[in-house]
C-alpha cells in the first residue's frame, strides 16, 4: 500500500514525459500542413461550385419550388466552402510568412494581425450563412464576402511580393555576412604579407557592387508595389508579374556575387 | 621428172636480236571503256551534222572539262578525309582544373576558416539554385464571386 502513491507519481511523470512531444507537435502549424490543408479544401469547393452551378440552371429554367430548394442548399454549401477556402489559403500564406526568413518585424507584424483578422473574418461569415432563408439572402451574403475580398485582395499580393522580397534577402544577409568575414581574411593576409592582394580586394569590390546591384532591384520592384492597385481596386496583374521580374534580377545579381565569392576564395588559397 | 621430196616442216629460225610480234596484247578494261565511249561519242557527232566540226571539237572538249571536273570535285575529298587521320580529341580542361594543377597551393589552402567560407558559399549557392522567386503555389484561389439566380 505504501508503493500505492509512490507508483502514481511515477506514472504520472512518465505520462508527461511521453505526452509533452505530442502536444507540441499538434500545436505547431507547419506550411505544408496549411498547405494540405488549403488544397483538401479547394478540392471540395470545385464539387461545391460545380452542384451549384448545375442547381442554379435547373432553377432558372422550372423555377419550381424544388428547384429553388435545391439551388439554395447548394448555394449555402458552396459559399460556406468558398469561406473555408479562403480561411485555409490565408492561413497558408501566413505560415508561408512566418517560415521566410529577411522579412523585416515592422512588414511582418502588420501582415500577420491583416490576414488573421481576414481569417476570423471567414470563420464569422461561414458561420452565418445557414440563417439565410432565401436565395436573395444568400446572394447578399456572396456580395458581402466578395466585396471583402475585393478590399482584401491587394494584402495578397502584398504578403506574396513580401515573402519573394523575404527569400532573397535572406541569402543576400548571409552573403553579405561571408563577404565581410572574407574581407577580413584577405586584411589579415595583406597584413601578413604573404600575398599580393591587390586583384582579391578589387574582386571584393566587384563582389559589393553585384550585392548592392541586388538591393537596388529590390528597391525598384517595391517601387512598382503601389501601382499594383489598379481601377477600382483590382489587382493589376501585369504589375505584379513586373514586380516578379525585377525580384529575379535581384535573384540573378546574388548568383554572380556568389560565384564572385567563390573564386575570391580559390584566389586565396594558391599562390601568386 | 623426179618429184621432190615433201619439205618437213620446220619452225622457222629467228635471228637473235631479231624482234618479233608476240600474241596480240590484251588491252586494260578502261582502255577499252575509254574506246567504247571514244566510239559512241565518234557516232552521236557524226549524227550532228549541223555543227561545223571547229564547234564539234569545242563542245567535246568543254564536256571533257565537265566530265574531268566533276569526277575531281567528287573524289578530291574523298581522298583527302581518307588520308587525314581521324583528329585525336582534347579532353576539355576546366579552368579551376588547370589552376589546381599548375599553380601550387598557399598556405591558407588548408585554413580553417577559408574552408568555412567555402562550405558557406557551396551552401549559398544549392540556397539560390533552389530558390524561386514566385510563389506559384500560393497564388490567390480562382473562385466564384459572382453568386446570382438571374437569367
Amino acid at each position: 500500500m505504501r508503493l500505492l502513491p509512490v507508483a502514481t507519481l511515477f506514472s504520472f511523470v512518465i505520462g508527461l514525459l511521453f505526452a509533452s512531444p505530442a502536444f507540441s507537435q499538434e500545436e505547431k502549424l507547419t506550411y505544408e500542413r496549411s498547405y494540405q490543408d488549403y488544397t483538401y479544401n479547394y478540392d471540395i469547393y470545385r464539387r461545391a461550385n460545380s452542384e451549384y452551378e448545375s442547381y442554379r440552371l435547373q432553377y432558372i429554367q422550372y423555377k419550381t419550388l424544388t428547384a429553388q430548394e435545391n439551388a439554395r442548399e447548394a448555394t449555402v454549401r458552396m459559399l460556406q466552402a468558398r469561406d473555408e477556402v479562403s480561411k485555409t489559403y490565408l492561413t497558408a500564406l501566413r505560415t508561408r510568412l512566418s517560415e521566410t526568413g529577411g522579412i523585416q518585424d515592422d512588414k511582418r507584424g502588420p501582415l500577420n494581425s491583416q490576414i488573421d483578422a481576414s481569417v476570423l473574418w471567414f470563420a464569422d461569415h461561414k458561420d452565418k450563412i445557414p440563417s439565410a432563408g432565401s436565395l436573395e439572402d444568400l446572394v447578399k451574403d456572396s456580395d458581402e464576402a466578395s466585396e471583402y475580398y475585393k478590399q482584401k485582395e491587394y494584402m495578397l499580393y502584398d504578403t506574396l511580393v513580401t515573402i519573394s522580397i523575404g527569400k532573397i534577402a535572406f541569402i543576400r544577409e548571409k552573403q553579405d555576412t561571408t563577404l565581410g568575414e572574407i574581407k577580413t581574411k584577405v586584411s589579415e593576409i595583406r597584413a601578413n604579407g604573404d600575398k599580393d592582394t591587390a586583384v582579391l580586394e578589387r574582386w571584393i569590390l566587384d563582389t559589393e557592387n553585384r550585392l548592392t546591384r541586388s538591393r537596388e532591384k529590390e528597391l525598384e520592384a517595391l517601387e512598382l508595389m503601389p501601382k499594383l492597385k489598379g481601377n477600382q481596386d483590382k489587382i493589376n496583374l501585369g504589375v505584379y508579374e513586373d514586380i516578379l521580374f525585377k525580384l529575379s534580377e535581384s535573384h540573378q545579381y546574388l548568383k554572380d556575387a556568389n560565384s564572385y565569392m567563390k573564386e575570391i576564395i580559390n584566389e586565396i588559397k594558391f599562390e601568386d | 621428172m623426179q618429184e621432190l621430196p615433201p619439205i618437213p616442216p620446220q619452225t622457222p629460225e629467228i635471228p637473235l636480236n631479231q624482234v618479233v610480234a608476240g600474241p596480240p596484247k590484251k588491252t586494260s578494261p578502261l582502255s577499252e571503256i575509254l574506246a567504247r565511249v571514244k566510239e559512241r561519242f565518234s557516232a552521236i557527232f557524226g549524227r550532228l551534222t549541223f555543227i561545223s566540226p571547229t564547234a564539234k571539237k569545242i563542245l567535246l572538249v568543254v564536256l571533257a572539262f565537265i566530265v574531268i571536273g566533276s569526277l575531281v570535285a567528287v573524289f578530291v575529298p574523298l581522298i583527302k578525309k581518307l588520308m587525314l587521320k581521324p583528329e585525336e580529341k582534347t579532353p576539355a580542361v576546366e579552368t579551376s582544373q588547370l589552376t589546381l594543377t599548375t599553380r601550387k597551393p598557399s598556405r591558407y589552402a588548408t585554413d580553417e576558416v577559408v574552408l568555412k567560407f567555402e562550405s558557406e558559399v557551396s551552401t549559398l549557392e544549392g540556397n539560390l539554385n533552389s530558390l524561386e522567386v514566385k510563389e506559384s503555389d500560393l497564388n490567390p484561389p480562382p473562385l466564384n464571386w459572382d453568386v446570382n439566380f438571374e437569367e
